[in-house]
């Protein structure tokens, strides 16, 4: 699993356990708010028995002088100052109403208390009181928004808490292989950089003897010319021969020099890469040659439209050297065929060019991309063997790379890719 | 400081020591009899304290007498400047401390006179004062006129005396009497008739009127001199006529809508009634 997967998962577990704890904590919340509405339900209950027993022992006193107008009064005010008390009576013995008092219903929950004011045994009244929860009611909403704020205070925490721990047992060594991968990267680029600097090096290098080398071979060449024309007469046929031979050894190594310097050329070139018509490079080269050439039997399968993003000059190298080593190597059949095609796989483009040419051994394969590596002779088929090492070249540094197959007789195909696609 | 500035000075400081000192002395009092709980009445009497103090430019306070006695004594002893009285205390204190200077008279509902009733429960089985023979009835005050003496005066009239009842409540203020009867201490009982209207509802019947006599009245005692009597009597007079009079006047009795001119002759029949129930020894 990735580590974005890992992290995704933590927080769906972290999610799924706040609200799991939201849950117990509204259900906690809940049974607290009933337990307290009942625990404030009793205390308005006994409030209320304790003023009902004050007001019953005042009234009793007022009855037994018969001042049934303070006992009115009286009444009259406590409930009038008491908004929770929704009706008051004080009825006497023979079910006159003393004192009545109502408010408007609300439509809120009440209870009731009735109690007999009696004195040595005598009934002197009964006081009904009927009183809202309305305070009840108030004191809950209020518990409940203190309550729901310190269940968010507290699932908060808990949270944070228990993302720290997640953090520390879960997410920590995963963080840890992070940077571990990272410093690695940053080593491999480090040294790829090594690398490419001492290729440029080595490029430059090369190019910078070889074109030294050009002045002493042109003088030994020049010279040996010279003696050739000037001095025939003085030298025998061998003398002759060599000297021919020493022309011929020079103007091979003049090749040789002149391919060296074209592989380090295109190392040290800069790349300006665009969008580049492979199909078109090869429908250009198959025109030429045909026209060139027009005694052999070539057939030429072309795909349409196949682009590719790079230096638009180093690629046509590439396609010239792909395809002039298909022509080449087929000029044994009749008629030969050259293919230039592209291959989806797993939504990586491979292109190729197919042949059914000479073909070659493919346990000789490593050799083939190395610089002046030949399968062929010489006098078989010509060449330097320069070609396919600078194709790789260039490939590789367009973030591509090559390889092939074929078997002796049975033509080889050459696949390449561009743009870091990976090689199959 | 010239000597005319001393002069002037001085005499500035007598001037104001004066004022100050007949302002102490000039707090007057209005006294009420207790026919309600005095907190009660002091309220409902401040404001025609406050109004009248405006007027004549001396604080008037409000006091309630202990009990109907009493502030018959206080009143005819001129222990309080300006006296409330119900007509029954009035020809009582006149009969014994001699003739008051009288200010004005209450008319509820524009009239100047009052009734009282005696009533029973609703549901009572008695008709009339006869059936009352052997019951017990809640009367007010002794110098009460509608609770006390003009209810005696109609049993008297039926051939009904204390000793022919099953016993007497005396109580000093008549919601009280009503709201016994009500919660069945009493068979029945007697107010003046605005509390027995204001009570009816609540299930009660008359089965007796009395005559009617002139109601409540102010009168003024003989310490305070003639020129503020004329002022205290001009400003009862006139007090309908002002903007806050009726709420004034409503707040010490429902339906009070006038203070009107009396004068003593407005009470002979009360005197006479008095007079009956003095010679068959009601009252003494």
């Amino acid at each position: 699993m990735s580590v974005v997967g890992v992290h995704a998962t933590n927080r769906r577990a972290l999610v799924v356990f706040v609200a799991v704890l939201i849950l117990f904590a509204g259900l906690g919340g809940v049974l607290l708010v009933f337990q307290q509405r009942q625990v404030l339900a009793d205390h308005a209950l006994r409030d209320l028995d304790n003023d009902i027993f004050v007001l019953g022992e005042l009234a009793a006193d007022a009855l037994l002088r018969s001042d049934y107008a303070s006992v009115e009064r009286m009444l009259g005010h406590w409930a009038s100052n008491h908004p929770e008390v929704r009706l008051l009576s004080a009825a006497m013995p023979n079910g006159f109403e003393l004192a009545h008092f109502e408010r408007p219903e609300n439509h809120s929950t009440a209870f009731s208390r009735r109690k007999e004011i009696v004195f040595e045994g005598r009934k002197l009244a009964t006081v009904t009181v009927v009183q809202e929860e309305v305070p009840i009611s108030g004191q809950i909403a209020l518990l409940s928004y203190q309550f729901f704020a310190a269940s968010i205070v507290f699932v908060s925490l808990l949270g944070w808490l228990l993302w720290l721990t997640l953090q520390r047992t879960a997410l920590r060594p995963l963080e840890d292989e992070i940077k571990r991968r990272e410093r690695t990267e940053l080593e491999l680029r480090g040294r790829t950089q090594e690398l490419e600097a001492a290729n440029k090096e080595l490029d430059a290098f090369c190019y910078s003897i070889s074109h030294d080398l050009r002045a002493p071979l042109r003088a030994i060449d020049g010279f040996s010319q010279m003696v050739l024309e000037d001095y025939r007469d003085k030298l025998d046929a061998q003398g002759q021969n060599y000297l021919q031979r020493v022309c011929v050894a020079t103007q091979r190594l003049g090749q040789l020099i002149d391919d060296l310097l074209r592989l380090s050329r295109f190392a040290l070139q800069e790349l300006v890469p665009i969008d580049v018509d492979l199909s078109a490079l090869a429908q250009q080269f198959a025109e030429q040659r045909s026209t060139a050439d027009p005694s052999r039997m070539v057939t030429f399968n072309i795909a349409a439209k196949l682009h590719a993003w790079g230096d638009p000059q180093l690629l046509q190298v590439v396609m010239h050297n792909l395809l002039d080593n298909a022509w080449k190597f087929s000029s044994g059949k009749s008629p030969a065929h050259i293919e230039f095609g592209m291959l989806l796989r797993d939504g990586q483009r491979i292109f190729f060019v197919r042949d059914n040419g000479a073909g070659f051994d493919m346990q000789y394969a490593a050799k083939l991309f190395g610089a002046f590596q030949r399968m062929h002779k010489q006098t078989e088929f010509p060449g330097s063997g320069i070609g396919l090492a600078l194709v790789k070249r260039i490939l590789n540094r367009h973030g591509g790379d090559i390889r092939a197959e074929a078997a002796p007789g049975q033509g080889a195909v050459f696949y390449f890719t561009l743009k870091g696609d990976a090689l199959v | 400081m010239t000597w005319r500035n001393w002069m002037v000075l001085s005499g500035l400081i007598l001037v104001l020591s004066g004022g100050a000192a007949r302002a102490a002395e000039a707090e007057l009092t209005l006294g009420v009899q207790p026919f309600k709980p005095p907190t009660v009445l002091i309220k409902a009497f401040t404001p025609l304290a406050n109004y009248l103090s405006a007027r004549i430019g001396r604080s008037v306070v409000v006091k309630v007498s202990k009990d109907y006695q009493s502030h018959i004594e206080l009143a005819g002893t001129d222990q309080i400047d300006i006296a409330y009285l119900g007509p029954a205390s009035y020809v009582l204190m006149r009969d014994r401390y001699g003739e008051k200077r009288l200010l004005a008279r209450q008319a509820i509902a524009g009239s100047p006179t009052f009734h009282g009733k005696v009533f029973v429960r609703d549901d009572s089985p008695i008709r009339t004062l006869s059936d009352l023979r052997g019951k017990r009835i809640a009367l007010g005050d002794p110098n009460s006129t509608m609770s006390n003496l003009l209810p005696r005066y109609l049993l008297l009239q039926e051939g009904l005396e204390q000793k022919d009842l099953a016993g007497v409540g005396s109580f000093g203020d008549h919601l009280n009497i009503v709201l016994a009867v009500l919660a069945g201490e009493y068979a029945a009982g007697a107010v003046k008739e605005d509390v027995f209207f204001a009570n009816q509802p609540r299930g009660l019947r008359a089965i007796a009127t009395t005559p009617p006599i002139s109601d409540h009245l102010f009168i003024a005692g003989n310490s305070l001199d003639a020129k503020t009597v004329d002022t205290l009597r001009t400003a009862m007079l006139t007090l309908a006529a002002q903007p806050e009079g009726l709420a004034i006047m409503g707040a010490i009795t429902d339906g009070i809508t006038a203070f009107g001119p009396v004068v003593d002759h407005d009470y002979d029949n009360l005197s006479m009634i008095l007079h009956q129930l003095r010679a068959h020894g009601v009252i003494p």
